[in-house]
């Protein structure tokens, strides 16, 4: 019988751990134009440019413009003798400059996330989703994102994509003259997915007013009542009685807006105004309901070939190709 | 390369701001805060910062601290490091300090960082927070 050899000593002498350091070239979750100005060192004795280490603040004709301006202000705050002559001139002719599209989306973005989560739209979200958007980069894309970038991200095809956005049903922004998507077009484009295609009909019949808008909301009010009626009771049931009765009520103030495709029509020549409005609204009305309809037959399924729903968001692999995650737990809260 | 962050040395001299990594990385790069338009509740609008360090308290906490629940911590993930000067930023509550300025508009500025950022970081795989190298290779420790 053959003899196991002891376990090798293993030293017990502790070797200092390198700390983990967040590598350059990690990839980046930002797609961006705008060139990267120095950063002062937490030792205020220099610059870091583009990783690379500057100790003190002298100009360099090397970079651009902004870049010398940002090192004249760091020698002039930080530098022991104070900004040469002509980091002086630099200064007194620098230009405030405007803030960059780009940084107006994302902080425009940010607050329609922050407003969308502590509504709870986001709710449903599973941790997948939340991974892709916090970092799409690990899945080969950036903000600010294509339809292209969304449909890779996603999982969804381009008739979906394209049938969202014609329904303003994805946030986005303008970036450079186009239309971009960030963070919040992103999260709607995962809920939409995994949407049923009747909710998806609905959503859009609500976000362009009109009757169909009207006839949504009323019945989801009433549901709400009768939910709140058979609720166990307390200030909460109130309160969603309160808000299915506020839904029914005031459904034509809340959908039909100005531009709602659905509210208005412009009134046909020869007929009167206020026989047009009618006509213009049984119209649109109609058109808004074979709409709803029609979307509703020909945007993809989200159902597979058998018929059952699908419940797994699919999720791109760390290939950019779409695979499959697991499932969300049941009723899960993301806050 | 030093065992410890410069904010671990010298906790008083530092604040941070807690954000997203594609906004963090926006901000580093441009060191410019853009303002958004969605004030605080009490405070109002402009570049809010903690004096809490990353990973001094878990990451639920401090959101529950700074935000209030109000953000998903899922992709709250980075952090941009900057000098604790009090003649821009002011306290406003217990950890938390506010840089106020009304929302940045398309024909000017955002608030300017050249001076006040100092680093900035990520969390990585096991969710601490990674900072470059030479954050970690500058500090006199």
């Amino acid at each position: 019988m053959a003899r196991v050899p002891p376990p090798a000593k293993r030293s017990t002498r502790s070797t200092p751990r390198e700390p983990r350091t967040l590598e350059p070239t990690a990839p980046s979750a930002l797609r961006s134009k705008d060139e990267t100005i120095p950063v002062l060192r937490p030792d205020l004795r220099g610059y870091v440019l583009e990783q690379e280490v500057v100790d003190g603040f002298a100009d360099r004709a090397d970079l651009s413009e902004n870049q010398r301006v940002a090192i004249a202000k760091l020698a002039e705050r930080f530098s022991p003798d104070g900004a040469s002559d002509e980091q002086k001139a630099l200064l007194a002719a620098a230009q405030p400059q405007p803030a960059s599209d780009l940084g107006l989306a994302l902080a425009a973005d940010e607050d329609q996330l922050t407003e969308d989560f502590l509504a709870g739209a986001l709710a449903d979200l599973p941790e997948s989703a939340w991974r892709v958007i916090s970092n799409p980069a690990e899945h080969g894309s950036a903000y600010p994102l294509t339809s292209v970038d969304l449909q890779k991200l996603t999982g969804a095809t381009y008739r979906q994509i394209r049938y969202w956005n014609e329904a303003e049903l994805l946030p986005s922004q303008v970036v450079d003259g186009e239309r971009r998507f960030f963070a919040t077009g992103l999260a709607k484009a995962f809920m939409l997915f995994e949407a049923e295609k009747y909710q998806v009909a609905a959503a859009n019949a609500v976000r362009h007013g009109g009757m169909d808008a009207r006839r949504v909301l009323r019945l989801v009010g009433a549901s709400l009542v009768e939910n709140a009626r058979h609720a166990p009771g307390g200030a909460a049931a109130g309160k969603l009685a309160e808000a299915g009765q506020l839904l029914m009520r005031h459904c034509a103030e809340i959908v039909d807006r100005p531009s709602g495709k659905g509210a208005h029509a412009t009134p046909k020549r020869g007929v009167s105004k206020r026989g047009a409005s009618k006509r213009a609204h049984a119209t649109s009305s109609r058109s808004a309901m074979s709409s709803a309809k029609r979307s509703a037959k020909t945007i993809a399924p989200s159902r597979g070939l058998s018929g059952a729903k699908r419940t797994t968001p699919r999720m791109p692999s760390a290939s950019g190709t779409s695979a499959r995650e697991s499932a969300p737990r049941s009723g899960q809260s993301k806050r | 390369m030093a065992a410890r962050l410069p904010w671990d040395e010298r906790p008083h001299e530092f604040l941070f701001h807690y954000t997203y990594r594609w906004r963090a990385e926006a901000i580093s790069r441009t060191s410019e805060f853009v303002v958004g338009h969605t004030p605080h509740p009490r405070h109002g609008t402009g570049m809010f910062a903690t004096d809490i360090r990353p990973g001094q308290l878990p990451l639920d906490e401090v959101l529950r601290i700074l935000f209030n629940d109000a953000r998903p911590a899922e992709i709250l993930d980075a952090v941009i490091v900057v000098r604790r000067d009090l003649s821009v930023f002011k306290a406003v509550d217990q950890n938390q300090f506010l840089w106020s300025a009304r929302p940045t508009s398309p024909e000017e500025p955002g608030l300017d960082l050249v001076g006040l950022m100092v680093g900035y970081g990520q969390r990585g795989v096991g969710r601490e927070y990674l900072f470059p190298r030479w954050v970690w290779e500058l500090w006199p420790c």
